[in-house]
């Protein structure tokens, strides 16, 4: 095995080990080409070209056409004659061209759509229409405002125009079926006439959300050949109309809608978010699979071009990581880590202490300063004689196996870079390499980095190229020329490569922007992500990362790796998540792998790590009826509000909290924000309270007035990124998230939890120490994290969605709530979309339709029973199986359009709460608004409901109140 | 579930807006022609001779105020007349803008003046920008910016024998050994109990870290990516926040869970206060009233207004504020008119003095400052307005 850290030369490319074994074990994940098509009429295959793609027209006699190269066709049409027309993009910025072929599969004639514009073509006969958009592709409104859509026709034979029409609006989508002609703006639907005059139009909002930021639409819009419309946008949200434009259902999927096709059945294909969703002409879901497993069905086109599923890493918790901490303190500013041996490994802290750090496999010690002094003398060949300083910046494994320290040896005129050795606990320079080096000035930006082969022959390079130095058996240390640093035959003429990384002497490669594994594959970056090169083949490797940045691997099934915030193992068949920060990694074996950034995590096996536990997902669930009106039936005389601070044992008192959570036995936790309070009923105590953050700060050190050297603090507390944030298990236990932290209380006491999952949007108790937490990033995780006694476990089967609340009433009866969708700002999820509660019953995940937005706040208020309450005033009530969707209206018969973040109660008593002071309470005949005057407009996010004399509480970020019943 | 009311249509789909036609337009703003006269009286205060424009104006109480002149020299109000103190006579290295204590290191300070940059024998002149009353006495600074990342700020105080110089502690050095930076920049608040604090970046060459709110120690999620741009937060309490963003004009109000967006009809901030019951918007010389509890909207036309000087109940509109750094005149000349707000009615007033800087005394004097409007090289003035009920 060969581990080799990534290089930091900011090169990217891939090298590839001479004489490496070939091995069968591995391939890529690649989709399956579509099925072709029997095509009688004819028909046109599109095949990959590389960048751009290959059209082949096939004619009605089955002859196949010599290959048009174009780059991204779209919107083929093809004539019963065998003609063909098609958009492409033209140009190096590039413009859309419609262009025709003739039925020999010649070019007949092009049109120039103009740089930006949307455009459509449909079939009328021997006519070709051309619809150039007003709308941009995402409705933002970007781009310039054309201020109308307009018609082109032209004879498909020979391209003369007939016909030009004005379709007055901003449209980004249009769709024919018949005389059925409609066109989709940000927040319009209207079937037009095909002379431009309206036949009906609709306003169609986007779902609620509390994200601030605004919204792009980027309606589409798809017509049946039933002439039944269905328009979707980017929060998922689907209207179906008639062809008279009568509003037959909504619906909701995750993600942004892409595209939506009319299936000649009746059915639509929704696509969004890689999924592809089925509907029946009634807004039933036939199936919801992966985007790739349902090809898109275009008459007389056959797509050839691969498509590619991404990797997807599903989280393990097979292995851990542990937070590596010296003398009870974590490791922070660890630049570099060499792994000698799994039990001797060193880490270098870049802080401004500058310490060399060491692990025996048990515990870290530290072993010396890195920052060493040097007599006056002369380093650097052409300056004077001084005294200088060695800062190191990375490690190495010597020749010897040796710890080597490399670093920039810097004087008042200049410096150069130096090689410390360790040796007997102390650091000596490699006078053997100072002449060579010396001859190679660095400035203190200067990064040197370091390789040595098998048999002792070593490079070091500057990262800037500003030259190299060899040494080695028989070899006088040398400075190489810019030239052999950087030449590598045999590689440069393979493109898909990329630029090459530079770090080689003679025949052999020693490092690598990437990994070698035993069997001699080489895993790097190349331009477009991973690569793996196998006895001469380079290909893609799928990975789960985006942006990876450091990948090590002891073999072709086991490799890892990481960008900035995480950490994936590929195991030759798939991908894991890896509960880690992300960062550097490198290892000494499958094992034995650590990771740093900043922190330094050891990430080994975990013993005690359990399967998953597998739960049933439930169909989804069809289209869901309008929600029901219920509506306020004037002021609440039998109960008022009182603000109220709440004194706290050895604290200040308590005035406001953004969340109060009720737990077995009745205690009750409040969530202030730095502070969680537990409340017994009598007394209330300090849980936990985060430590007062310093202000932000920044600074540049070493070199003052230094742009390039500045750093920041944190900008702390971190925003919290769950909104149901504690979850008492009985009194002074459960869990919490403070700070972006996991804790544990036990006993009274908090404590971190150190497997790295999340970030969790809620939490919840299941049962006395038992606490569910469900994932806001379903990308990586399954929905839910168990945790109990014998440590944590995932739950898989949860439909994907941001869970924004959790009920349980017991271990089997149980409620998530939140929206289909999200947006995030910065690391907050916003929930979006459709509003969905779901149900487990210990077996299964059964879902329900929230049809007026994201949901913020469930409770179980009987066997089998529970109230959710969301966006834009809606409620939803699930009982014994059949769920109701209402929504809130004012006496005056509006609509309270406020965000309700909180519900409350049992099976006779209900209470909602939420913005401008809104608190309403249904007594099982009628909805009644309590008086809230006493808490101004403020907004309520957190509410206990009364139970017999003890009173309930409402709280928000402006204060806290007594709910008291009126005498 | 006998209030439900049973779907009338398929309108009830909540997807479905009913709305009809564009929203409403913004009512246009009253014009400053139409409001009253201000009925106060603006009380003249005599300077000593020959007082170039005033920049700033600070104070500590009502017989405690100072005065800085372009060129520095600074003056004291001691509830009678203005007296000249003065003008500080400070130095930096030319490098660094770094103070140099030229008394005691009298070789470093053989040059003093248009030095070149490697120079170790000459200092630059402090030149005085700003006054600060909130420190332990009244503090002159100046900021010698030459070049890199940020400017040194130095400061003078008031001494037995004179200005006594000294390297600002305001001059993005952070207090540490890891070097120099940039400090915290909070504003902090105690409102009904909560702690409130608003931190905005950090400014060296680029901006850091963006802007960041927490109330009772839990991070608030603020609107906007756009860190960069220029921000600004009002608290009227740990559930009536408003966040703007001065070079778009872009306004939120917050409840310290979400934050909605208030159209405000302005391409620019300049400033968002209170007054009991109102919320001020001041941008593009307009400014808008909105009533916190009816929602009500009213637009004022004031031209000139550039700047607020706020109290609990009342405020000034001013023009813009004196800034040493702009190229021309000092003062506002083009502000012709000011704007008061007695806590009932906007009126409007013919600009005395061509303003520069304003300041309130604790007893609700007003004290305006700035130049003469009426000379080719105009001359430092001062006016008083009383507080109300105090005969100036």
């Amino acid at each position: 095995m060969i581990g080799i850290r990534a290089v930091r030369l900011g090169l990217a490319g891939l090298l590839f080990a001479a004489g490496c074994g070939a091995s069968n074990e591995v391939s890529p994940p690649l989709s399956k080409p579509p099925q072709e098509k029997k095509a009688s009429p004819p028909w046109v295959e599109i095949l990959d070209r590389g960048a751009r793609s290959a059209l082949v027209l096939h004619g009605a006699d089955g002859s196949a056409k010599a290959p048009v190269e174009v780059t991204s066709p779209r919107e083929i049409v093809v004539t019963p004659e065998g003609r063909a027309c098609f958009v492409a993009d033209e140009g190096k910025q590039p413009v859309p061209v419609v262009s025709c072929l003739d039925a020999g599969g010649k070019l007949a004639w092009t049109d120039v759509a103009g740089r930006g514009a949307q455009v459509r073509l449909f079939l009328a006969g021997d006519v070709l229409q051309i619809y150039h958009l007003a709308g941009s592709e995402d409705g933002s409104g970007k781009a310039a405002s054309r201020g109308a859509s307009v018609l082109r026709t032209f004879e498909v034979a020979s391209g003369e125009g007939r016909q030009q029409v004005r379709f007055p609006g901003e449209a980004g989508d249009v769709a024919r079926s018949g005389e059925v002609l409609v066109f989709a703006e940000r927040d319009r639907v209207a079937r037009r006439t095909p002379a431009g005059e309206v036949v009906w139009q609709v306003r169609a909002r986007l779902f609620p959300t509390t994200d601030p930021e605004p919204r792009t639409h980027g309606r589409k819009v798809a017509v049946s050949a039933q002439g039944i419309v269905l328009t979707g946008a980017s929060d998922g949200s689907l209207l179906a109309f008639d062809r008279d434009g009568k509003a037959l259902y909504q619906l909701g999927v995750r993600g942004a809608v892409s595209r939506i096709e009319a299936r000649a059945d009746g059915d639509f294909v929704v696509r969004a978010d890689g999924v592809a969703t089925v509907l029946g002409p009634g807004g039933e879901v036939r199936r919801e699979v992966p985007e790739i497993a349902e090809p898109e069905e275009r008459a007389g086109v056959v797509d050839r071009r691969s498509r590619e599923a991404g990797a997807f890493a599903r989280t393990t918790l097979r292995y851990r990581a542990e937070l590596q901490r010296v003398a009870g303190k974590p490791l922070e500013e660890i630049a570099a880590v060499v792994v000698l041996a799994k039990d001797d490994v060193f880490a270098l802290d870049e802080s401004a202490a500058h310490r060399l750090y060491h692990f025996d496999g048990k515990a870290w010690t530290e072993r010396a300063s890195t920052v060493v002094k040097f007599r006056k003398e002369v380093f650097v060949e052409g300056v004077d004689a001084s005294e200088s300083e060695l800062y190191a910046t990375d490690l190495a494994r010597g020749p010897r196996g040796e710890l080597l320290v490399l670093g920039r040896r810097m004087g008042p005129a200049g410096g150069r870079f130096g090689v410390l050795e360790y040796r007997d606990g102390a650091l000596r320079e490699r006078t053997d390499l100072s002449p060579a080096l010396a001859k190679i000035r660095v400035d203190v930006d200067s990064v040197p980095v370091y390789t040595v082969s098998p048999k002792g022959h070593e490079v070091l390079c500057g990262a800037k190229m500003r030259g190299c130095v060899e040494a080695g058996p028989g070899i006088t240390p040398r400075a190489l020329s810019l030239e052999e640093g950087q030449s590598m035959p045999g590689i440069e003429g393979n493109p898909t490569w990329g630029p090459l990384p530079r770090l080689f002497a003679g025949e052999t490669l020693w490092k690598v922007r990437g990994a070698v594994t035993t069997e001699g594959d080489v895993i790097g970056f190349g331009d477009r992500g991973l690569l793996l090169a196998r006895a001469g083949d380079v290909r893609p490797l799928a990975s789960p990362l985006s942006d990876p940045r450091s990948v090590w691997a002891s073999s072709s099934t086991d490799v890892w790796v990481s960008d900035r915030d995480a950490l994936v193992r590929f195991d030759g068949r798939q991908w894991w998540q890896i509960p880690s920060a992300g960062g550097e990694v490198t290892g000494s074996g499958p094992d034995d792998v650590w990771v740093h950034r900043g922190t330094l995590w050891h990430v080994t096996p975990d013993p005690r790590a359990r399967p998953d536990i597998e739960v049933v997902t439930g169909p989804a669930p069809r289209a869901a009826p309008p929600s029901e009106a219920m509506r306020i039936a004037g002021v609440d005389t039998a109960y008022r509000l009182e603000r109220a601070a709440m004194d706290v044992d050895k604290g200040p008192p308590l005035r406001t909290a953004v969340s109060v959570v009720e737990g077995p036995g009745g205690v009750r936790w409040l969530h202030e924000g730095s502070r969680v309070i537990e409340h017994d009923g009598a007394v209330a105590r300090v849980l936990h309270e985060a430590k007062k953050p310093e202000l932000f700060h920044c600074w540049a050190a070493p070199e003052p007035d230094c742009n390039l050297c500045a750093s920041c603090s944190a900008r702390r507390p971190y925003v919290a990124e769950c909104y149901q944030c504690a979850a008492p298990s009985g009194a002074g236990e459960g869990a919490m998230i403070v700070d972006g932290e996991w804790l544990w209380a036990r006993g009274g006491a908090t404590a971190p939890e150190t497997v790295r999952v999340g970030p969790f949007s809620a939490m919840a108790a299941v049962s006395p120490g038992v606490v569910w937490a469900v994932s806001a990033d379903q990308r990586r995780e399954p929905g839910v994290l168990v945790q109990d006694k014998d440590g944590s476990r995932f739950v898989n089967g949860l439909p994907p969605g941001l869970y924004t609340a959790m009920a349980f009433r017991a271990p089997d009866d149980g409620w998530l709530a939140g929206g289909l969708g999200m947006t995030r700002v910065r690391a907050v999820p916003y929930p979006g979309g459709e509003g969905t509660l779901v149900r487990f019953d210990g077996r299964a995940f059964t879902r329900s339709r929230a049809p007026e937005g994201a949901l913020f706040a469930v409770t179980a208020t009987g066997p089998n029973e529970a109230w959710a309450v969301g966006h834009d005033g809606g409620v939803l009530r699930s009982k014994g199986g059949t769920t109701s969707a209402f929504h809130v209206e004012r006496e005056d018969g509006e609509r309270l359009r406020v965000v309700l973040r909180a519900v409350a109660g049992g099976a006779g008593e209900v209470f909602f709460a939420g913005e401008g002071a809104t608190l309403l309470r249904w007594d099982g005949a009628a909805l009644r608004r309590v008086d809230t005057k006493a808490a101004g407009r403020s907004a309520f996010s957190g509410l206990i409901a009364p139970s017999g004399e003890r009173p309930g509480w409402v709280t928000g970020p402006g204060g806290m109140w007594r709910l008291v019943r009126v005498p | 579930m006998a209030a439900v009311v049973p779907p009338t249509s398929a309108a009830a789909l909540g997807l479905l807006d009913a709305r009809e036609g564009p929203a409403p337009a913004t009512q246009p703003p009253i014009d400053a022609g139409t409001l009253p006269v201000f009925a106060g009286k603006f009380e003249a205060i005599a300077l000593p001779r020959k007082v170039r424009p005033i920049l700033a104006v600070t104070g500590n109480g009502d017989r405690d105020v100072w005065l800085l002149a372009a060129g520095g020299p600074v003056m004291r109000w001691d509830g009678t007349s203005v007296a000249d103190r003065g003008t500080p006579s400070c130095f930096t290295d030319a490098c660094c803008g770094r103070w140099i204590d030229c008394a005691r290191k009298p070789g470093r300070c053989k040059k003093k003046g248009s030095c070149s940059f490697e120079d170790a024998t000459c200092v630059e002149p402090v030149g005085w920008s700003f006054l600060d009353a909130a420190r332990s006495s009244i503090v002159v600074g100046g900021s010698q910016y030459t070049g890199g990342m940020r400017p040194s700020v130095v400061f003078a105080r008031p001494g037995a024998s004179g200005w006594v110089c000294e390297q600002g502690t305001d001059d993005n050095v952070y207090p540490g050994s890891r070097g120099s930076g940039d400090p915290g920049h909070a504003e902090e608040v105690t409102l009904e109990g909560v702690a409130i604090r608003f931190e905005g970046p950090a400014h060296l060459v680029n901006s850091y870290g963006g802007y960041h709110l927490t109330i009772a120690g839990r991070a608030v999620p603020l609107p906007d990516e756009l860190d960069l741009l220029r921000k600004g937060f009002l608290a009227r309490s740990p559930g009536d926040l408003w966040l703007w963003n001065l070079d778009e004009g872009r306004l939120f109000h917050g409840d310290g869970l979400t934050w909605t967006p208030v159209e405000t009809g302005l391409g620019s901030i300049e400033e968002v206060w209170a007054t009991p019951g109102f919320v001020w918007v001041l941008g593009d010389e307009v400014l808008v009233q909105r009533g916190v509890d009816a929602g009500t909207e009213r637009r004022y036309s004031v031209p000139g207004a550039r700047s607020v000087l706020a109290g609990a109940a009342e405020f000034w509109l001013l023009g813009r504020e004196a800034n040493i750094t702009d190229p021309g005149p000092i003062a506002d000349m083009k502000a012709e008119s000011f704007y008061f707000w007695d806590g009932k009615a906007l009126s409007r007033a013919a600009a005395p003095l061509a303003f520069g800087a304003a300041f309130r005394s604790p007893s609700g004097d007003v004290w305006i400052a700035g130049a003469e409007r009426k000379s080719d090289e105009p001359a430092g003035a001062v006016v008083r307005v009383a507080a109300a009920g105090r005969k100036p």
